[in-house]
């Protein structure tokens, strides 16, 4: 009786220590995936290979356990898009030298200081800053850089990370809620006043190519959250060439020489400045943003980028954008009309509507210090003439509203 | 070595190198103590373990334009200990590192006069020749303050951690009265009370101070929080007191048995840096006349010609209420090997979670403040 000959499965194989959206790709692409989390979802470890519940804090078991996986069926590359685990990616990956993010730049766009440092040295402008560790020091500073100013935590936090103040008083509150006896020092920023935009960039083998720039609004209360984007950023192609070259030179002097990455930039008064760099895509919906609008998916990008591959391009579907998030100027118990959701727009527009929060849920003021984005409206269009109206369709169908505190 | 316009050279100690015209290009970089030829010849003459000197001096021409100490360190306590909170086995195993220049210092890393800013990469590059020639696993900086230094480190991939933290105090102020009145009111007359009450009986003043004195109250206050002498040990010291003897500006507080605990330090340039602490722990095991001696060490360098205090590590509690400002400090750690250079990465990591759950940095009541 023949024997049954074993198929071998010739299929690359990534180290991903990832979300939903990375896995699906990777099923796509026909990857195989071997899967790190801490615990590993059910519904994403049905999808992978191998799904590997670790300590992702011991980085050292950690490499253990993968490298004896590596020397059964090599990796070509390992993958995060999670600012907490952008570190651990470029350790395994040094360490198995494989593809991957440079370590010294993952490092580098974790820590705020970090960052400013490297930039500063590779002569790329940012806001002036001073570390501090209590509320004395960081009010000192502040006077010094002049009001308002930003204080930050030096780790990756987001936007829950940062506060805008402009007073004395408003410094001391940020310093109090901000301060972490595990990480003691904060940054204080000069709040570079000025327009903001959003570059969104794959890199290979050092070189960086833009691919989308994006205008950003962001509020003006104590959280500095993004509250919407438009495309075209409005600064022409001739400003979106100068921002690109000045993206992609921050992204070489961080060390940043694969991959993706997001950056965010402020015109100011004295040119541009760099705001943040986080080494993975943009969150929420700027990676479906950016896909529209140059044809390249951000997440299959990545993937790529880390076997190796050419990037995909498909067409642009869309040569207008508007972005906003939804967002309430009080505190209050959050109603809509779920139906809206599903719309998909009609004539020359297309729309994306989303929420986080169910009716019902409590929500918090955008300018409040734990407030935020409860939901985003998106809509695709060929002509700039088109989104207002569709916009408008949209939030009229969605009714966003709030009942206040008590009522 | 070469890099453009500037030509590095590698001096194997102080003993071949001009004391005056090292001095003077420390001054006018700025230099303090810890870049002083004597303190190096200190270091070389009783070093707190075992280090083979490697001093890296960049030239434009012939003119000496910059320096970085640096030491080749098969063996220091400081750094050892610093070792043995990685999880990645066997680090100290590799062989030796050469250092810019040692965790003893309160700074270090390349110094380079106004001007040449690229002799600092120049040294930089200097550095990593050095180690090859030396046989060096891994070559970087230690305690190098936050700045332009460290971002260049950082920006070439350098493994960075957040040891420690350095507190300065600007003394620039016409009188003391001025510089106590940029205090909050509540807060200076809270601190005028505690130096009375603390101080009662003691008398502060500026002195020099004897070796002996010097090593008996620094080692008493060592064994007083546990931690071994060997990272100050009595040779070293000694060494240290005679060779920076020019520059000594040493705070005491005495009783009617003598001198009961110091804060000794040197005055280079214009920084006055304090570097070690010591007390008769038997008597004041509280260190009851820090405060007393703290306020006298301010005014003293108010009235004099100090522009800086540098405070050093630790206790940063107290010296921010005297409205000192902290200086982070970096190791930075790199070599030829992306395997390894991850191992310092992840041992960085690993150094700066530690320092960061202490005010202090790096477990001050231990090895390495």
């Amino acid at each position: 009786m023949p024997e049954r000959l074993a198929t071998a499965d010739a299929r690359p194989s990534i180290l991903c220590v990832s979300g939903r959206r990375v896995v699906d790709v990777l099923g796509e692409m026909g990857v195989h995936t071997v899967f790190l989390s801490d615990p590993t979802p059910i519904d994403l470890a049905c999808l992978v290979d191998l799904p590997l519940d670790l300590d992702l804090d011991d980085w050292a078991a950690t490499e253990a356990v993968v490298r004896g996986l590596h020397d059964a069926r090599p990796f070509a590359g390992v993958l995060s898009v999670y600012d907490a685990y952008l570190p651990l990616a470029g350790y395994l990956a040094a360490r198995l030298d494989v593809a991957g993010l440079a370590l010294p730049a993952a490092f580098n766009c974790d820590n705020k200081l970090r960052m400013r440092l490297t930039l500063e040295a590779g002569g790329i402008a940012g806001p002036a800053y001073a570390v501090v560790g209590d509320p004395d020091e960081a009010a000192a500073a502040a006077r010094r850089l002049g009001y308002p100013v930003v204080v930050k935590k030096m780790g990756a936090a987001g936007g829950r990370g940062t506060r805008l103040c402009r007073s004395p008083e408003e410094v001391a509150a940020a310093v109090t809620a901000l301060w972490a006896e595990t990480s003691p020092n904060l940054l204080v920023e000069e709040h570079v006043e000025g327009p903001e935009y959003a570059v969104q960039t794959v890199t290979v083998g050092g070189a960086t190519e833009v691919i989308s720039v994006l205008a950003q609004h962001t509020a003006t209360g104590a959280r500095p959250v993004e509250t919407g984007y438009d495309f075209p950023s409005g600064l022409g192609d001739q400003g979106e060439v100068r921002l690109g070259a000045f993206v992609a030179r921050a992204l070489r002097a961080l060390g940043v020489d694969s991959g993706i990455a997001h950056t965010q930039v402020r015109l100011g008064p004295a040119g541009p400045a760099v705001i943040n760099v986080s080494a993975r895509p943009p969150g929420g919906r700027l990676c479906e943003v950016t896909e529209a609008v140059s044809g390249v998916d951000m997440v299959r990008a990545a993937i790529e980028v880390a076997l190796g591959r050419p990037v995909t391009r498909r067409s642009p579907v869309a040569g207008h954008v508007m972005y906003r998030c939804v967002a309430f100027d009080t505190a209050g118990t959050v109603d809509y009309d779920p139906g809206a959701l599903a719309m998909a727009g009609d004539g020359p527009a297309c729309l994306s509507v989303s929420m986080d929060v169910e009716p019902g849920e409590r929500v918090l003021p955008v300018d409040h210090v734990d407030g935020g984005v409860y939901g985003r409206v998106v809509v695709y269009a060929d002509t700039a003439e088109s989104l207002e109206p569709a916009y408008r369709r949209a939030v009229d169908a969605l009714r966003p509203r709030l009942k206040r505190n008590g009522t | 070595m070469t890099s453009h316009e500037y030509r590095v050279m590698l001096s194997g100690g102080v003993a071949g190198i001009d004391r005056d015209v090292w001095n003077d290009v420390v001054r006018r970089c700025g230099g303090t103590t810890f870049y002083a030829w004597e303190w190096l010849a200190a270091f070389e003459e009783a070093p707190p373990g075992t280090f083979q000197p490697a001093h890296l001096l960049a030239y434009r021409g012939d003119e000496l334009v910059g320096v970085c100490p640096a030491f080749l360190v098969h063996h220091c306590p400081r750094l050892d200990y610093a070792y043995s909170l990685s999880a990645a086995p066997g680090l100290r195993d590799r062989g030796p590192v050469l250092l810019a220049h040692s965790l003893a210092g309160l700074i270090g890393g390349p110094l380079v006069l106004p001007g040449h800013r690229d002799a600092a990469a120049a040294l930089i590059a200097g550095l990593e020749q050095a180690a090859s020639v030396l046989d060096a696993w891994a070559w970087g900086v230690a305690n190098l303050p936050a700045g332009a230094a460290t971002g260049l480190l950082l920006r070439e991939g350098y493994a960075v951690a957040h040891v420690a933290t350095a507190y300065h105090i600007d003394t620039t102020w016409p009188s003391p009265a001025e510089y106590w009145s940029t205090l909050p009111g509540r807060r200076r007359r809270k601190l005028w009370r505690e130096q009375r009450q603390r101080a009662e009986g003691l008398v502060i003043a500026e002195t020099r101070l004897d070796a002996d004195t010097m090593v008996r109250l620094a080692h008493d206050l060592l064994r007083a929080h546990g931690t071994p002498v060997d990272v100050f040990p009595e040779a070293y010291l000694r060494a240290l007191h005679r060779h920076l003897r020019p520059y000594e500006r040493t705070i005491v507080a005495a009783d009617a048995d003598g001198i009961a605990a110091m804060f000794s330090g040197w005055q280079f340039g214009a920084e006055w840096s304090l570097w070690i602490a010591g007390l008769r722990a038997a008597r004041y095991a509280a260190f009851e006349p820090y405060h007393s001696m703290l306020a006298h060490t301010i005014e003293a360098a108010v009235t004099s010609d100090t522009r800086v205090l540098n405070l050093g590590r630790g206790n940063a509690p107290i010296k921010r209420r005297y409205g000192a400002i902290g200086t982070p400090l970096f190791l930075a750690l790199k070599s030829a090997n992306r395997r390894h250079d991850a191992l310092l990465h992840a041992w960085c990591r690993q150094l700066e979670v530690r320092s960061q759950a202490s005010p202090d940095g790096l477990d001050v009541v231990s090895r390495c403040c």
